[in-house]
């Protein structure tokens, strides 16, 4: 039978991961919309710019985190935290991704969203990795 | 010889750390934040200093003479890429080229653009270049036989956006990006876009009709006269020389701005050590007295040990062994968690401080790193000493007795 | 052997000096049993350390197998107290941070070439009666089961010797009687045994007896060797091979 833990600490942390995620390209390092640019078009029509879409797209994963942390925190088995410890990584890779690879950031190197929101997003990215490694490793909560 | 394997030390040591988390990890982070702190001054000082070589090297100038009244400007330019636009007369240029100790020396006009490139980008550094005369973009182009800088073709800095083969518009005026530079840090090479001055004087006369301000650039003038030394002359005599002959001028040398950057990363780099050390004096008395509480605390179980056949050696260096796993971990911790926040912020820290940054070697990282390691973990040792050698010391059997073991 | 030649021990100077151990003489043979008598204060757990080579005589001389303890430098006892000798403390004295498993272990940490490992420690364990108890901690224990470790703790290296101060003075009778049972069979596989103990019935199963009166050692008959079955009903402990 599975031991259990009334509260775990990966648990809290991935769902601190979710929120950050969340809030660092609104709020906290908040991309170029934020400061009123946008991307005009010839009709004259304003659509967010790369950076824009990428923290809509954050936004999604950031819940996805919450998530996972949430269903660890209700059932901290030890197949709960394999499968919350693999899913966990790989959502912190696709954080990683998204500003980088996926969707990317605004091209110039002076702009707040390649200074301050991309590493931040990199950060977060990694800590949840590195949680989600943790997670796997270490299956059996601690007593 | 020893005579007892380590693991055994190492076993004890990390279950006894264990027993403690509590204090094992306020001992740590102690240790981390001064860690971090020697790291992270080491890092932006060796950061900053590659950039400016890495940017220098790349330029090939060993002076660069700009007027009096812009000398700060052209710092500036260098340093941060902040775009500026100033002349001088260009009768200054032959007599500098003629000047003995100057090898070679390459008008240049420094033009700041409207707009950046893409919406919402700030204007950029245009430097338009003779190719007669230039040593910076033409050894360069030697490197990379495949780029030809032909008529309206730009060579641009590397952070600046735009594929190869794309176009970009200044003053109305379309320019093809012909090439790429590597990243040097510095942010006067990485931010600009290097033109011809022919194409240049054509951006300016058309900029009346198609851009929203005109460009006036008097003919005649440049903005600063880049500057290689021959080889065996003084540029610090060189470019006396110059002021001399060249009233009005202002020389910026590389030491000339290393003196800038150092100025500008004093008040960071002395925060940084200065906590450090701070920290450290302070914490090597506190450590020195939490290690005799916990040589109290563990007398009877070093009792035990001694009566069961460890030596004063054994129980010495178990003590030695603690803490240094403690200030090797809270070490490697703050280094980690500096370096993370670094690399990842690194071009933010430097448009913060205004200084060139690119990152170190990675012998001076190893460097920076060891440095930032031994420092806490000699304080430990220091702090630990004492009571290690007072514990090992002790009579097991007094203790056996008093503890009724 | 272990030969003690006219020791004494001396606590503080002048009119204020105690002669814990005064002028002790005697031999223990290899596979002796040899019980040191006596009431509180009357030296005998001085002798115990003396002859452990925890403390060091004021006079005299301690020969353990030809080797002077007595000025045999700090590393050289140690390496003695960890590869000749088994000591059992009289409260047990375990580790608090390990397992009852890692405690055992505790004196092959001392020795690059001990010949404990984790096997012997399990045999051992299962020997003092133990062994499901192998990965608990000592707050969880009992006091017997404690003892218990302890002195598997002390065979864990094979010592020639065992030194035990004590060893049955908390437990209850029936604890009592299994410890020395297994004491016993400790002693018939050729272990030598120094003990200290309060307890007089064990006198039969003594080779040598002695009574320590306030510093002074006597030799006092040992009496008829003992039957395999304890004082008060037989062992319950399986100690038939040689641990």
């Amino acid at each position: 039978m599975p031991s259990e833990q009334p509260v775990s600490l990966p648990g809290i942390l991935l769902l601190l991961c979710g929120i950050l995620v969340i809030l660092t390209p609104w709020y906290i390092f908040p991309v170029c919309e934020h400061y009123g640019n946008y991307v005009v078009t010839q009709t004259g029509m304003q659509l967010p710019m790369a950076c824009g879409w990428t923290a809509r797209a954050e936004t999604g994963l950031g819940i996805l985190l919450i998530v996972t942390g949430g269903i660890l925190l209700a059932r901290n088995s030890e197949e709960t935290r394999r499968a919350t410890g693999i899913f966990s990584a790989a959502i912190g890779v696709l954080v990683i991704l998204t500003p980088t690879v996926l969707i990317g950031m605004c091209k110039a190197a002076d702009h707040p969203c390649r200074l301050l929101t991309l590493p931040g997003l990199e950060i977060i990215g990694i800590v949840t990795i590195v949680i989600g490694g943790y997670l796997v490793w270490k299956r059996e909560p601690d007593a | 010889m020893r005579e007892y394997p380590l693991s055994g030390l190492f076993m004890l040591a990390d279950r006894n750390l264990r027993n403690r988390p509590a204090r094992t990890i306020a001992v740590a982070a102690t240790f981390a934040v001064i860690a971090a702190s020697l790291f992270s001054a080491q890092y932006l000082m060796s950061g900053a200093r590659q950039s400016l070589d890495n940017g220098l090297n790349r330029m090939g100038a060993d002076l660069m003479i700009v007027p009096a009244e812009y000398a700060t400007s052209g710092e500036d330019a260098l340093l941060t890429g902040r775009p500026t636009t100033f002349f001088f007369q260009d009768g200054g240029f032959e007599t500098i080229a003629d000047i003995p100790g100057v090898a070679r020396a390459s008008p240049e006009l420094f033009i700041g653009t409207l707009y950046g490139q893409a919406c919402c980008a700030g204007p950029i550094q245009l430097i338009a270049i003779d190719p007669a005369h230039d040593f910076t973009i033409s050894s360069w182009l030697k490197e990379n036989p495949s780029v030809i800088m032909g008529k309206d073709d730009i060579i641009v800095g590397s952070a600046i956006a735009g594929d190869i083969g794309s176009d970009l518009r200044f003053y109305g005026h379309t320019f093809h990006i012909a090439g790429r530079l590597d990243r040097t840090g510095l942010s006067g090479v990485d931010m600009a876009v290097f033109t011809r001055i022919e194409d240049a004087y054509t951006m300016a006369d058309e900029s009346g009709i198609k851009a929203a301000r005109k460009l006036s650039i008097p003919k005649g003038m440049v903005s600063a006269v880049l500057v290689r030394v021959s080889p065996g002359s003084d540029p610090q005599t060189v470019s006396g020389e110059i002021m001399n002959r060249v009233p009005g001028t202002k020389a910026i040398s590389r030491a000339g701005l290393s003196g800038t950057v150092s100025e500008r990363l004093k008040t960071t780099a002395s925060l940084l050590y200065g906590s450090a050390l701070v920290v450290t004096a302070v914490t090597i008395p506190l450590l020195g007295c939490v290690a005799v509480l916990i040589a109290s605390e563990r007398r009877r179980e070093t009792a035990i040990l001694r009566g069961l056949g460890a030596s004063q050696s054994f129980v010495r260096n178990l003590f030695i062994t603690e803490s240094v796993l403690l200030t090797l971990a809270g070490a490697c911790t703050g280094i980690g968690t500096a370096a993370l926040f670094l690399v990842a912020f690194g071009d933010f820290i430097a448009i913060s401080l205004k200084i060139p940054f690119t990152m170190p070697p990675a012998g001076s990282i190893l460097t920076s790193m060891g440095v930032a390691l031994c420092l806490p973990v000699i304080s430990g040792i220091i702090a630990t000493l004492y009571p290690a050698v007072q514990v090992s010391r002790a009579d097991p059997y007094t203790v056996i007795r008093e503890a009724g073991i | 052997m272990i030969e003690v030649r006219g020791i004494r021990k001396t606590f503080g100077t002048g009119d204020s000096a105690v002669h814990a151990v005064d002028h002790a003489l005697f031999t223990v043979d290899d596979g002796d049993f040899t019980l040191i008598l006596g009431r509180s204060g009357s030296g005998k757990s001085t002798l115990l350390a003396l002859i452990a080579g925890l403390i060091r005589p004021t006079e005299g001389s301690i020969l353990i197998n030809g080797t002077d303890i007595g000025t045999a430098a700090d590393t050289r006892m140690a390496h003695l107290r960890a590869r000749t000798m088994g000591f059992v403390f009289q409260f047990s004295g375990l580790i608090p941070t390990l397992t009852a498993l890692e405690n055992v272990l505790v004196p092959t940490l001392f020795l690059r070439d001990a010949p404990g490992n984790r096997e012997r420690a399990m045999f051992l364990l299962g020997k003092v009666g133990v062994a499901g108890r192998a990965h608990a901690y000592p707050g969880t224990l009992s006091s017997g089961e404690m003892k218990r470790v302890a002195i598997a703790r002390a065979l864990i290296n094979d010592p020639a010797i065992l030194i035990a101060d004590e060893p049955t003075g908390d437990l209850d009778t029936d604890t009592e009687a299994e410890i020395m049972a297994l004491f016993r069979e400790l002693n018939r596989g050729g272990i030598t045994i120094v003990m200290v103990t309060h307890n007089p019935d064990l006198i039969p199963c003594a080779t040598n007896v002695y009574r320590m009166e306030r510093g002074t050692l006597k030799k006092v008959p040992a009496g008829p060797a003992c039957s395999s079955n304890p004082p008060g009903g037989p062992a319950s402990v399986n100690t038939g091979d040689r641990v």
